[in-house]
């Protein structure tokens, strides 16, 4: 009985960090971009630091009779201009104790 | 009776033990390093590190394969894709997941410090880690290169919407609604017919759905994606489950009943192909260009490469059908 809490145990210390590997998404560094920059110039690779110079719009999407052909690109490997979070963060609220079960979804 | 409760009190001893003794299992814990991978190509040898011992793509392989991506999406004329990353060994991934990090990739102009204006892609994504709290996620906008150096396989994958999604979602990105589509409260394997988490693959889905279904309620597009939405089902037996957010506290269960399921991008693209939504979704493989091919760096607009004839060095594409080689991707 004790072997098997064991092994169970192990298994459970074992198998779930590998869950806890299905996303990365965390934001860079807040010094990675000048990282990325020095390290690209050392390399000679060119790279210019820049920030987006209009939102995304309707405007960037042509209609269907218009071109949708191949896109121009700079050869330029661009930097960010400054690493901070640029979107409001709605007002926190972690629901995980507040709200309705889950309803199952099949 | 008596025994078999001293006998559980021994096994919760051990794990409360071992979880004390064994930080090499904990993520965040260094793991034994793995040689970063490129599929189809030859990586460069690779020193940066990423979170757990990851070895991540070289940063002039990471800048590179982000100009590949950007001539590929540019080929195709895509205002906005949809691409994902290995930000992990595949190895170190569960069964059932390819990447690990989706964002937005829009077409757009640059402007660099000097003032110069430049075309290219930009890329919006939603992060964990709002103010140093791993539960709360935030959205940014940042750039190819900074989506290519937290790679760790040289493959990403796309999915590239059709004409009218398109117009859609950048219609709903230009607005409220996109911030609508956002729930702060982050789990790394959120559920997407629940409201209560959300992560980055989670989010496109509910843009996506926000675009489709032209509503600006989060709770309506996931009425609507209950209809047709199946996402990918990470194995894991009841034990992973009752102790995931002992391991790490962004593995938030209390949304799932049953498995563990969650939006990858075989999910979803499969669901955007089958809705029509999506054109072409594929994977990309990093194509390894020797620096003494490279040339010298270029400054300013010139068009893709990928436009008119032979051109050694534009990435292949290998598109999926269906739910084909996509079928158990993330």
């Amino acid at each position: 009985m004790r072997i098997a809490a064991l092994a169970a145990c192990s298994a459970i210390l074992l198998a779930a960090p590998g869950l806890a590997q299905s996303q990365d998404g965390s934001a860079p560094a807040t010094d990675a971009s000048a990282r990325a920059a020095d390290a690209l110039a050392r390399a000679g690779v060119g790279a210019a630091t820049g920030r987006v110079a209009v939102a995304p719009s309707q405007e960037a999407a042509p209609d269907d009779g218009d071109d949708w052909g191949p896109l121009a690109i700079s050869d330029e490997v661009i930097v960010a201009a400054e690493a901070a979070p640029d979107a409001p963060v709605e007002p926190y609220q972690d629901a995980e104790a507040a709200s309705e079960p889950a309803e199952d979804e099949e | 009776m008596r025994r078999t409760a001293r006998n559980w009190l021994f096994a919760l001893g051990a794990c409360a033990l071992s979880l004390a003794i064994l930080p090499s299992a904990l993520p965040g814990a260094p793991a034994p390093a793995e040689t970063a991978q490129a599929s189809g190509a030859i990586a460069n040898a690779s020193n940066r590190g990423g979170g757990g011992g990851t070895v991540l793509l070289d940063i002039v392989d990471a800048a590179e394969f982000s100009k590949q991506i950007e001539r590929e999406l540019a080929s195709r004329g895509a205002r906005i894709a949809i691409v994902f990353r290995a930000g992990r060994a595949r190895s170190a991934m569960p069964e059932g997941i390819r990447y690990t990090h989706g964002a937005f990739w829009v077409y757009t102009t640059v402007e660099t410090e000097d003032g110069r204006r430049v075309p290219g892609y930009a890329v919006y994504n939603l992060y964990s880690g709002f103010e140093d709290d791993p539960l709360r996620s935030f959205l940014h906008q940042d750039f190819p290169l900074d989506f290519t150096a937290a790679m760790a396989v040289g493959q990403a994958g796309v999915i590239v919407p059709t004409r009218d999604m398109q117009r859609r979602m950048l219609e709903v990105m230009n607005s409220r609604t996109y911030y609508n589509m956002h729930q702060p409260v982050y789990s790394l394997i959120s559920n997407p017919f629940d409201a209560r988490f959300q992560n980055c693959n989670e989010f496109m889905l509910d843009v996506v759905g926000a675009a489709a279904f032209d509503t600006d309620d989060r709770n309506e597009v996931i009425s609507h994606l209950r209809e047709g939405f199946e996402p990918t089902e990470i194995p894991t037996n009841l034990f992973q489950r009752m102790f995931a957010r002992f391991t790490d506290s962004r593995l938030r269960t209390a949304d799932h009943r049953g498995g563990i399921r969650t939006v990858t991008f075989a999910s979803l693209g499969s669901y955007m192909e089958a809705q029509g939504f999506a054109d072409n979704v594929f994977e990309l493989d990093y194509v390894y260009i020797p620096p003494e091919e490279r040339g010298e760096p270029v400054a300013g607009v010139t068009l893709n490469r990928n436009d008119g004839g032979a051109d050694e060095n534009a990435a292949s594409a290998e598109e999926t059908d269906g739910e084909g080689d996509a079928g158990t991707d993330n």
